[in-house]
Parts: structure tokens; C-alpha cells; sequence
């Protein structure tokens, strides 16, 4: 059946800020629609469909999920939930696209893999960086050997919170924070690591696979999350990446990837870039990738497209590569004590 | 007795790269002198003292003894291979001569502190030249730092590293010349201790001594590092990555992120340029300078002996014994040993 899934009809199951942004991107493609959304809170639902002019509007997930006019599931909850509603999803027979971090830990994710498996549906996870023209760029470049043997990678991801002007106490913890939020919370699988430190760590295993070792250097604040963290990757190539994530301050947001030939920069912000540059032989040259939008519809894009194809899952971000990045994390974390309270 | 160092009166002990380089820049000071060559190769000695204006040439199987024996002179620079550090920063102090040894100090804490302690009991001064740390860039950096332009340095990125040929099959090295002073491990040979140590020494300047040291390194067909990273956690929770290779040549920055704002230093190692970045702008303050900057070393250097101290407050020896600490543990981490320890 040619037209399967065209147009592709999405529903959105948690309305938060991240499902504001993916929605705006689906309406910058034409064979892509959101259909529908899902919350507990139906002033929530309502209030997102409204903006968006979603028309099935379900004051459960469980609804959602059964909405026959739903192709696949977009789970934009927080992490905590990621492992419950995505495979709540496939059982209710949904194709999924469930947010980054895929889930708490690599043990969850391995849970929500074998459910995909078992149900032979279409199952991704949203780490929506690797999709942008410039990774597709990148790829292509390292797959011709355009930079030689990949040796080193750089990459930063962090942003400063905490209170003005000083955020930063004595004892080099973060003052002024709200214990309950989201990215402060250990309940709600709160700190830098999992927020953000994921996108360095997920890009290093796509340029340089899966790490065999990895080494973290970082303490927990008051709240009993990390917030300043430097994180290093070791490959069986003996190729090194080296990173760091932070609440405390806000990093520089650039990419450096040294290969025995030559270097590729990308510039900041690299999980959402337009432009990287290539060096090699003393000239450098620059490519400029523009896009409309937050920049979601690529991951949709490539969704679409390898379900129409008959796929199930992705080539370019793996079950296999999710659960890597999710080992990766586990062993990061365990290496600063970061244990939550859910495991 | 103090005395007024004007000139200050320099033997230069080894001709090799690096005494040629200090050599050109600060035959060009005005109150400083290069008094005294010391070579085994009279050649090459002789070749120096025409290029750089040498009063005195000692050549021959005991030339660095002559050297340090030499009552003209009031300082020998130690430019000799890693290696020889030890050896020949011990001759020159046993003689009474300050000291300023090219880095990395020694091959190893334990030299280092044997070093320490006896220019302590005779004392001298003595310094590693880690010239770095002396140029006009990073003295303000340490200002502007000192007076919270960027708040809170939590965390610092730093590499230097340089790719000394092309890869094999096993992702390591192919190397014409084994027994090269870069790949030789009798004489102290990879990335670390060649190069590694500027950004392991920098990132110490700003933040002090680590608590915590993790590395990932590779070593190559002869058994020395090739391609290293290196994360440093300190006390108060802030963190270094410093990075170096002779696989791969680096960005050459170091970068400073504070809680307020950041500081970027290109070419840091020698830097003519800071990018301060905060309170939303960025500014690129410019300090040039004539030659490659080792005048600022030994500038630096005749300072501190005028003004009659022992240690330099820019590189104390505290510190460099703790660099040499964490140095050790780096190779500790990274599975590199060197001959002999």
C-alpha cells in the first residue's frame, strides 16, 4: 500500500513545552499531520489543541492510544515516564517517537526495545540533533574520509540556572533553586547529565560508536542532582571524546571533531546547527545548511520516511545506538553517585 | 647579600630547539646577558655564541660542570631533554647557580621533589619554565579573574596537541624514527610530557591543585602516548578537561567558563589575545609583542631574583611539584610508564 501513512498522523501525548515545538515543526511538513493529544488535564489538552488546531482531543493516555485515526505516538512527558507511556503506546498498537533521554536507564530502554520488537512496530528515540542537514553533512563527510580516522571529539552542552547575579555558592553548589522542578528533581530524574549532557554523549556515539570506557568527574548539589560535570569517552579505536554539561554555567555550545586528516567544527548551537566548517590541507570550507522552524521536523522526516519504507526502526539512531547511549549514561552516573530514587 | 642582576647574567646549559628560541629573545633585552654557552659539541656551541653574541663557550666531555662552575654567570637555563633534567638541575644548584629548567620539570614527582628540596636547602631559585604563564595575556587573565569579570570559573578547557603523521590499520602512529625524542620512551617520549603539560599546567594556574584525576589515553606501537583526555574535578566542585596528541593537531584554546561569563585564549600557549565574553558583550583585548614571548620568562625571572626571592609567585614550586603529582597520575591512569621508575 503506496499512500500508507501519508499523510502521517501523529498524537501527542503530554503537552508540554517540548510538544509545542515538535508540533510547529510538523506544520512546516505536508505529508505530516498532529491529530490528536492526550493529557490528564483536559484544560491542558484543550488549551494545546486550540493553538494548534489539533482536532481529537483525549483527557487520558490510554484514549489517545486508542484513537484509530493515530499513526504514532510522540511521547513528550518527562523522562520518568518515557518507559510507561511509550510502551503503552505500542501495545495499543502505535508506532513511537518517544523523546530523549529514551528512558531513566539502560534496563528501561532494553523493557521498551523487547516491546517493539514484540509488537513489530516502528519504535525511536527523539534525539532530534542527529537528523539537522549539518549531522547528515557530517556523516557524509566522515563516510568518504573526508577528515580521515575520527581521534577526537569536543562537545559541550550546558546552561546557567540557579539565582542572579550570584548562583554559585561557597561550597560551589548551585543556589536559589526550586527542589521541585523538573530538571532539579531526583524523582523526576533531574540534572545536567540527563537533560543535556545526553546530546554530547549521543553525538559521540554516533561520530565514534559505542564507548567501551567512560570516566565522570562531577558532585551533587542541594538538590541531589549534578550540576557540573565533565564527562570522558574512551572507543575501541582509542579515539577520545571529550565532554562536559553544566547548570552552573553556560558553555560554549561549539563542536570540534579531529580526524588524522583533518577537522570538522560545528557551530554552536550544534544540536540545532546550520553551518559547519571543514578543514583539511590548511583550507578550510564552510557549509551553510539553513532551516525554517525549531528544527523538529527532521527527526519527523526521517521517522516518516523509514516507516513508509517498511523499517522498524531507525538506521541512523538504532535500538542498538539508544541503548549505548543509555548504557553510557548508567555508567556516567554511577560513576558521580547519582542513583535515583526510582532504581 | 643581594645582588642588582643588571644584567642578569645567563648560562645557557644544552643547545638544542628551545635554548635557541629563549636565545633569540632575550639576546634582545637590554639588562640581560647571555654569558655562557655550554655544549659537549664545541660546533654547536661555537654556532650559538656567534648567533646570540655568547661571552663564553664551554665545550667538552665536563662542558655543563665548566657551566655551572662559571662565576660569571648568575642563572643557567636548563634546556636539556626531560630526561636530563634531574641530573643537571641537581649540578647547577650543588654550584650555587639559580635554576630555571625547561618543562616538564622532571619525569617524575619523585625528581621533582627531590629537586624542590634542594634548592630549598641551598637557597636558590628555582623555577619551571613553563613560559607560558608569564605572558602579558595570562597575567591579565589572572586579573580579571581575580576581580570576578566572569564570576565563579567552573569549568576550563584547554588542549595542545599536534599531529606528528598518519594513522595505521590499528589506529596508531606510523613512526619513521623510533628512537625520535618524541617516541623513544628512554627519553621520556609522547604527547604528555612533550605537550600535555601546558594544558594540565595552565588549567592549574586558574584552578589550583585537582582532587580528582581521570584520563583515557592510547599508546602507540613504541609505547608512549598518542592521543590522551584528561578531566581534572577540584575541590569546590569545578572541573578542567585538557586534552593533547601527536595524532591530531588540536583547536589550540583554552576556554574558562565562569558562573558570570567567559574568557577564550587562542594560541594560549603563547597567546597575543584574550575574547572576554560577559554581561553580553565581547570584547578581543590584544597584547602583542615582539619575538615568540620567552623574554617574559626571563623577564619574569629577573624580577623575582631582584626583588630577592627564591620561588616565583606566578609558578611557584608548590606548584609545579603539584603539576608533576598529576602528571603521574595521568600516566597512572593512562598505563605509561617510563624506564627505570
Amino acid at each position: 500500500m503506496s499512500n500508507q501513512y501519508t499523510p502521517l498522523r501523529w498524537g501527542i501525548l503530554g503537552p508540554g513545552s517540548i510538544a509545542n515545538r515538535f508540533t510547529e515543526s510538523i506544520a512546516l511538513l505536508e505529508d505530516q499531520k498532529v491529530v490528536a493529544a492526550g493529557s490528564r488535564s483536559p484544560e491542558k489538552v484543550a488549551a494545546f489543541a486550540d493553538k494548534h488546531g489539533i482536532p481529537n482531543r483525549h483527557a487520558s493516555y490510554e484514549a489517545l492510544c486508542n484513537d484509530p485515526e493515530v499513526d504514532a505516538i510522540y511521547v513528550a512527558t518527562p523522562h520518568t515516564f518515557h518507559k510507561e507511556h511509550s510502551i503503552l503506546a505500542l501495545k495499543s498498537g502505535k508506532h513511537v517517537l518517544c523523546e530523549k533521554p529514551f528512558t531513566i536507564n539502560k534496563a528501561e530502554a532494553e523493557a521498551v526495545v523487547a516491546v517493539a520488537k514484540e509488537t513489530g512496530l516502528f519504535l525511536m528515540e527523539g534525539m532530534w540533533s542527529r537528523f539537522f542537514p549539518v549531522w547528515d553533512k557530517v556523516r557524509a563527510l566522515l563516510a568518504e574520509g573526508a577528515i580521515g580516522k575520527p581521534r577526537m571529539l569536543y562537545a559541550d552542552f550546558g546552561f546557567r540556572c540557579g539565582a542572579s547575579p550570584s548562583n554559585v555558592g561557597e561550597d560551589g553548589k548551585l543556589v536559589g533553586l526550586n527542589p521541585e522542578a523538573r530538571l532539579f528533581n531526583p524523582a523526576l530524574g533531574g540534572g545536567a547529565i540527563m537533560d543535556v549532557g545526553i546530546y554530547p554523549v549521543s553525538l559521540a556515539q554516533m561520530l565514534l560508536g559505542d564507548p567501551d570506557q567512560v570516566a565522570c568527574l562531577g558532585t551533587l548539589g542541594h538538590t541531589g542532582v549534578d550540576e557540573n560535570v565533565g564527562m570522558l569517552l574512551h572507543f575501541p579505536s582509542g579515539a577520545v571524546a571529550v565532554t562536559s554539561t553544566s547548570f552552573q554555567v553556560s558553555t560554549p555550545s561549539d563542536v570540534t571533531l579531529l580526524g588524522e586528516s583533518g577537522k570538522i567544527e560545528v557551530a554552536g548551537p550544534w544540536w540545532t546547527p546550520r553551518k559547519l566548517t571543514l578543514t583539511k590541507g590548511g583550507e578550510s570550507e564552510v557549509f551553510e545548511l539553513p532551516f525554517e522552524g525549531p528544527g523538529f521536523q527532521f527527526e519527523a522526516i526521517h521517522f516518516a520516511e523509514r516507516l513508509r519504507a517498511g523499517y522498524k526502526e531507525s538506521d541512523i539512531l538504532s535500538h542498538s545506538d539508544s541503548l549505548a547511549v543509555m548504557g553510557a549514561l548508567d555508567n556516567l552516573r554511577a560513576a558521580i553517585g547519582l542513583k535515583y530514587p526510582m532504581e | 647579600m643581594s645582588k642588582d642582576f643588571s644584567p642578569l647574567r645567563w648560562g645557557i646549559l644544552g643547545c638544542g630547539s628551545i635554548a635557541n628560541r629563549l636565545g633569540a629573545d632575550v639576546s634582545k633585552l637590554s639588562d640581560h646577558k647571555i654569558q655562557a654557552i655550554a655544549s659537549r659539541d664545541p660546533e654547536k656551541a661555537a654556532k650559538y655564541a656567534e648567533k646570540f653574541g655568547v661571552h663564553t663557550q664551554h665545550t667538552g666531555p665536563d662542558a655543563y660542570t665548566k657551566l655551572v662552575n662559571d662565576p660569571e654567570i648568575d642563572i643557567v637555563y636548563v634546556a636539556t631533554p626531560h630526561n636530563f633534567h634531574r641530573e643537571q638541575v641537581l649540578l647547577a644548584l650543588n654550584a650555587g647557580k639559580h635554576v630555571l629548567c625547561e618543562k616538564p620539570f622532571t619525569v617524575n614527582l619523585k625528581e621533582a621533589e627531590e629537586l624542590v628540596a634542594k634548592a630549598r636547602e641551598k637557597g636558590l631559585f628555582l623555577m619551571e619554565g613553563v613560559w607560558s604563564r608569564c605572558f602579558p595575556v595570562w597575567g591579565k587573565v589572572r586579573e580579571l579573574i581575580a576581580e570576578g569579570a566572569i564570576g565563579h570559573v567552573r569549568q576550563v578547557y584547554s588542549d595542545f596537541g599536534y599531529g606528528a603523521g598518519s594513522l595505521d590499520e590499528n589506529h596508531q602512529l606510523i613512526i619513521g624514527n623510533p628512537n625520535g625524542r618524541l617516541f623513544s620512551r628512554e627519553l621520556i617520549g609522547g604527547g604528555l610530557m612533550d605537550v600535555g603539560v601546558y594544558p594540565i599546567n595552565i588549567a592549574m594556574m586558574i584552578l589550583g591543585e585537582p582532587s580528582v584525576v581521570k584520563a583515557f589515553g592510547q599508546l602507540g606501537s613504541t609505547g608512549v602516548d598518542e592521543n590522551v583526555g584528561v578531566v581534572l574535578g577540584f575541590p569546590n566542585g569545578s572541573l578542567a578537561t585538557c586534552t593533547t596528541s601527536i595524532q591530531v593537531t588540536t583547536p589550540f584554546v583554552t576556554t574558562i567558563i565562569g558562573t558570570k561569563g567567559k574568557i577564550e585564549v587562542p594560541f594560549w600557549w603563547r597567546p597575543k589575545s584574550l575574547i572576554l565574553t560577559a554581561n553580553g558583550h565581547t570584547d578581543t583585548l590584544e597584547f602583542l609583542h615582539e619575538g615568540e614571548g620567552f623574554q617574559f620568562e626571563a623577564m619574569h625571572v629577573a624580577e623575582c631574583l631582584r626583588a630577592g626571592k627564591t620561588e616565583s609567585d606566578i609558578l611557584p614550586l608548590d606548584g609545579t611539584l603539584a603539576v608533576m603529582r598529576v602528571l603521574d597520575a595521568v600516566r597512572t591512569e593512562i598505563g605509561l610508564q617510563y624506564p627505570g621508575e
